[in-house]
């Protein structure tokens, strides 16, 4: 009887250990699952889908779209639809108000921008782990991260110089804030330019249904 | 048999709740700072599908102070001054993150005697790339003890940055201790 009860006892520990070697196989970090993602629904694929909304002269594909919310899906973000095109729409028109008034982002100063990031980056041990799973995740290098998000990086710089050369001055000049409420109220006048932006951008959508 | 049965089935139930692929997306959500200097720390952001990375920094520290004046003999004032948190002078353009709290708290040996609130300053670019986002607290004369002993601070902040994947809120701990003659 008593060895019976230690063999059911081995049994189940031996399940539940194996259940905990098969199960964690299976579990990923959402880095890992973004490089996954990158390599099924990104890499190399062309964009042939259904402009669903138009922002000047720029489409916003069901593609661009599908790609954001599925990549906030794997970190636990639930965006809707409509989010995703405001927040691309965004994108676009800030990139357009950079441009409009001639800032401009050499290509030595985003390489130079990434470097510094990713070094500092590697130092934090906790992201750094989940950045070589996302290297592993997407069968890349490093060097060919950089390559791939050297275009977003620009972008993303372009967005901050102007938000630091235009808007900065600009909302200087009207205000005479301490310093200590400055940089809050900053941050709230850059949003609210946002979303007039948005707001006077006339979207056009072309959903089937609207 | 039962038992058998009943601890399989635990073990089954345990091992799906504790492995299920999105459990790490919540265990990567706040991470603990050992007390350093400039220690950095990363913020993730998804774009067009992709993980961008924005590096930024934090710092924190506690000064102990006392003076005997007047008729008092040991213990009179305690100062603390904690600089924390800077942050990469938006070359990326993000809504900066958001500073969730704090926690002073004051203890003589394990009994907690007081505690103080830390309001915000900010200490102007402190290097060229960076902003810093300093909060000091002290305890501003208050005497929070007055005679021998041993004395202890404990402080806390907590970052957070909504638009960021992963690590959304990092913390910084510090903590020193003073004893009194």
């Amino acid at each position: 009887m008593k060895v019976k009860k230690s063999l059911g006892i081995i049994i189940a520990l031996t399940v539940f250990i194996a259940l905990i070697v098969v199960v964690s196989g299976f579990s990923e970090d959402p880095f890992t699952m973004l490089g996954k993602f990158y390599m099924d629904n990104i890499e190399g694929k062309t964009d042939d889908s259904k402009v669903i909304a138009v922002v000047g002269d720029k489409n916003i594909t069901q593609q661009s779209v599908d790609i954001y919310k599925e990549s906030y899906e794997i970190v636990g973000a639930e965006k809707s639809e409509e989010e995703i095109i405001e927040k691309i729409a965004t994108d676009i028109l800030m990139t357009k108000e950079a441009e409009k008034n001639n800032i401009t982002v050499k290509d030595e100063e985003v390489r130079k921008t990434i470097d510094y990031q990713l070094g500092l980056m590697k130092e934090d041990t906790t992201t750094y782990q989940g950045f070589q799973n996302y290297l592993k995740g997407a069968n890349m290098t490093e060097e060919e991260y950089v390559e791939l998000t050297t275009p977003i990086y620009k972008r993303l710089m372009m967005k901050g110089v102007f938000k630091y050369k235009i808007l900065k001055p600009e909302f200087e000049k009207s205000t005479n804030l301490s310093e200590e409420k400055f940089h809050n109220e900053f941050e709230d006048y850059c949003k609210e330019y946002e979303e007039e932006l948005l707001d006077h951008a006339q979207i056009k959508y072309l959903k089937d249904d609207e | 048999m039962k038992k058998i049965a009943m601890i399989t089935m635990v073990s089954v139930l345990i091992s799906i709740i504790s492995f299920f692929p999105y459990s790490s997306a919540f265990a990567y959500g706040s991470e603990i700072m050992d007390l350093q200097e400039n220690i950095p720390f990363t913020w993730t952001f998804i774009e067009e599908g992709i993980p961008i990375v924005m590096a930024s920094q934090c710092s924190s520290n506690l000064f102990k102070n006392y003076m005997i004046a007047g008729n008092y003999i040991g213990f009179h004032e305690c100062s603390q001054f904690a600089k924390q948190d800077k942050f990469k002078n938006n070359v990326l353009g993000y809504s900066q993150y958001t500073y969730a709290g704090n926690v002073r708290n004051y203890y003589k040996g394990s009994t907690k005697i007081g505690s103080t609130t830390m309001p915000r300053f900010y200490d102007v670019l402190v290097s060229p790339d960076w902003i810093w986002m300093a909060f000091q607290g002290n305890t501003d004369g208050d005497v929070i003890g007055n005679d021998s002993g041993t004395y202890y601070a404990k402080s806390g902040s907590t970052f957070i940055c909504p638009e960021a994947f992963g690590v959304l809120s990092h913390s910084i701990e510090n903590s020193v201790t003073m004893i009194v003659p």
